[in-house]
């Protein structure tokens, strides 16, 4: 309707001023056309990831639909869902709807076997014009995606810790802003984003492995001086992550969708894996394969190395893949934060976070070695305006220590590749100021 | 008002100037043949559409037109008049602004016409009351709808749905720099300090005309 009453006004602007409307303006007003077909069709959809029984379980659906000239498209979304492993499937239909919720109480109620825990699974179809179609999980031989839930989330609550207090961390590398190998890569923000480093991670002995995507590089620094570098074409989100080994896996994205390389222990780079059509998550080792998170899907598809250095897919996990057979949830809200394990099909671990201070992202989760979880989460407020992370350690159920570390930042560093824990057992942070970008440690065996 | 004069200056004389000699062997000058017309009832859903539509397309600092065939045509040649907008040029024709500061009302921007406006992130970051957009008492999800904004001093990003992610970050569609185009990224920026929450004032309701048989919300699974 829009097109033609767009195509009506410039019609009659064009009289008016005089002016004859080149064909490809009049057509493109016109619509109507091949043109007109949709391009795009997209899915998306929040997994409630973990939930306690009894509680209300909402899946938040969204759908786009363009043509190739930018104009909306209908469609319309089939859920089909599974309480447990052995249910049966069934399937619900909605037209499009701003803000479209499918109420999931009523599966996840029955989900629980007699351990207490169990899964729904889910997955999406959404349908537009001419047969366009969109699925969710993207691929065909994905499993479906699913959540878990628990009749068992303890709750604990973290202190609130005043703003402006916090541990400082120690340098572990500084690189001034520029271009060579001991300075960091930086596109200064002209109505846009400033960018720099992406991403980093950090081995047994503390050497460092930067994605310096400005410098087209992932650059390894032992006690800041640069011991080898990598190079290779990156993007602005680009993500790594080290494996015991040595060898880096590289996530990156563009337009046929999420990729994944290695770089191996001597520095040699790979060829690309697709992993997936949606956005850019993160990437992470388990063993000496690569992990990645791509969303909205957030399925974990792992790779691993074949001779000659070929990355096949190894299998999709619904959590993180941390160890064989075991998986780590996460989901952050507002005030709360959950985190568990899954393994052998089964949650352990569970426990919920809750905090008085508004909470932006997770910025790192990860298990402890004992059966607890290190997390970061960003802390902020608006009046007046201030930022900072908390991190926690919480183990068999209760909290076991908090602290603060601030926050500085020049350059917008990727949200979730601004802290990693290191292979050493400390918890490092990426931050930018003016000057260079600087990684920070902490020593996580002095926690408050 | 802050306003960034100057560079609404340089856009200016960049828009007189670049129009005027067809034969200047610019991307813009060469492909940006596109029109403008007023328009009425813009709904989100439309916003929404045509920024899906430009995802994939180039970045041009002051820039505003860009052809929807997924990729930079101008790669690696900033400040050329090459293809592609910047971030407050992408947010100003997908939210369809008069370009005009202060004035209100909806005009739909082909991708194809180059024009980048008279906003910048600065004025995204602090509204005035003329401004055909306002800040939000809040950023939090409930208080968000998509295509609401969030900008800073130096950028400005689209909220692309209502649903984050399970790390707590949310979808933009963002024109994100010379190296990296138009694109659709998970970020941070609701729950930085530093981003404040714009919406542009005016939109109608997804659901018109048909309001009384609007689609229901929630969707109940047995």
């Amino acid at each position: 309707m829009k097109a033609h009453w767009r195509a009506g006004v410039g019609v009659l602007i064009a009289m008016a001023l005089g002016v004859a409307p080149s064909l490809a303006r009049s057509s493109e007003l016109s619509g109507g056309s091949a043109k007109d077909a949709a391009r795009v069709l997209e899915i998306y959809a929040r997994s409630p990831v973990l939930v306690r029984t009894g509680e209300r379980v909402r899946l938040p659906v969204d759908a786009v639909c363009a043509t190739a000239q930018g104009d909306p498209c209908s469609w319309a979304v089939t859920l089909r869902t599974r309480s447990g492993n052995a249910g049966e499937w069934r399937a619900t239909t909605a037209s499009a709807a701003p803000s479209l919720e499918f109420d999931l109480s009523a599966p996840a109620s029955r989900a629980p076997g007699d351990d207490g825990s169990g899964t729904v699974s889910f997955s999406l179809r959404a349908t537009g014009p001419r047969g366009l179609v969109a699925n969710l999980p993207s691929r065909g031989d994905s499993p479906p995606l699913r959540f878990f839930v628990t009749t068992n989330l303890p709750m604990v609550r973290a202190p609130s810790v005043p703003f402006g207090r916090g541990r400082a961390g120690r340098t572990a590398l500084f690189l001034p802003w520029g271009s060579g190998p001991a300075r960091a890569g930086l596109e200064l923000g002209r109505e846009s984003a400033t960018l720099g480093p992406s991403s980093f991670d950090v081995d047994r002995a503390g050497r460092i492995f930067l994605a310096d995507a400005i410098q087209d590089r992932v650059a390894e620094f032992d006690h800041g001086r640069l011991v080898r570098q990598t190079l290779l074409s990156m993007g602005a989100r680009a993500d790594i992550a080290l494996t015991g080994d040595g060898a880096v896996f590289v996530m990156d994205q563009d337009r046929a969708g999420v990729g994944i390389r290695r770089i191996d222990p001597r520095g040699r780079l790979g060829p690309a894996a697709l992993v997936g059509g949606g956005v850019i998550g993160q990437v992470r080792a388990v063993g000496e394969q690569g992990t990645a998170n791509v969303l909205p899907e957030d399925a974990w598809t792992s790779v691993a190395v074949e001779g000659g250095g070929a990355l096949t897919r190894a299998g999709i996990a619904t959590g993180r893949p941390i160890a064989p057979g075991r998986e780590l949830l996460r989901v952050v809200g507002e005030h709360s934060l959950r985190l568990a394990t899954v393994a052998g099909e089964k949650v352990v671990d569970p426990i919920e976070v809750r905090f008085g201070q508004r909470l932006g992202e997770l910025a790192l989760a990860e298990p402890d070695g004992s059966n607890g979880y290190w997390a970061v989460v960003h802390v902020w407020r608006d009046h007046p305006a201030a930022d900072r992370y908390e991190v926690v350690h919480v183990s068999g159920g209760r909290l076991v220590g908090t602290f603060a570390v601030g926050d500085q930042r020049f350059a917008d560093t990727p949200a979730l590749a601004r802290f990693r824990l290191g292979r050493d057992g400390s918890l490092y942070q990426l931050v930018t100021s003016p000057a260079g970008m600087r990684i920070l440690r902490f020593d996580l065996g002095r926690e408050s | 008002m802050k306003r960034s004069l100057a560079f609404v200056g340089c856009v200016m004389a960049a828009l007189l100037v670049i129009p005027v000699g067809p034969a200047l062997a610019t991307w813009v000058g060469t492909n940006c043949t596109g029109t403008h017309v007023d328009d009425h009832y813009v709904k989100r859903s439309e916003a929404q559409a045509y920024s899906a539509a430009a995802s994939g397309e180039g970045y041009e600092w002051g820039g505003g037109c860009w052809n929807n065939n997924d990729k930079d045509d101008t790669p690696g040649a900033p400040d050329s008049s090459g293809e592609g907008a910047d971030c407050s040029g992408l947010t100003f024709k997908t939210w369809e602004m008069e370009n005009e500061i202060g004035k209100s009302g909806w005009e739909y921007w082909e991708r194809l016409y180059n024009v980048h406006g008279p906003y910048t992130t600065s004025d995204f970051h602090s509204p005035v009351g003329s401004d055909p957009f306002y800040k939000l008492a809040d950023k939090k999800v409930s208080t968000t709808i998509y295509m609401d904004a969030f900008a800073k001093n130096g950028h400005v990003a689209m909220l692309y749905i209502d649903q984050g992610s399970p790390n707590g970050t949310d979808l933009m569609i963002e024109a994100l720099g010379d190296a990296y185009g138009m694109g659709k990224f998970y970020e941070g920026y609701r729950d930085q300090s530093e981003f404040i929450g714009v919406r542009r004032e005016d939109w109608t309701d997804d659901c018109w005309p048909n309001c009384a048989n609007a689609s229901p919300d929630v969707v109940t699974v047995d």
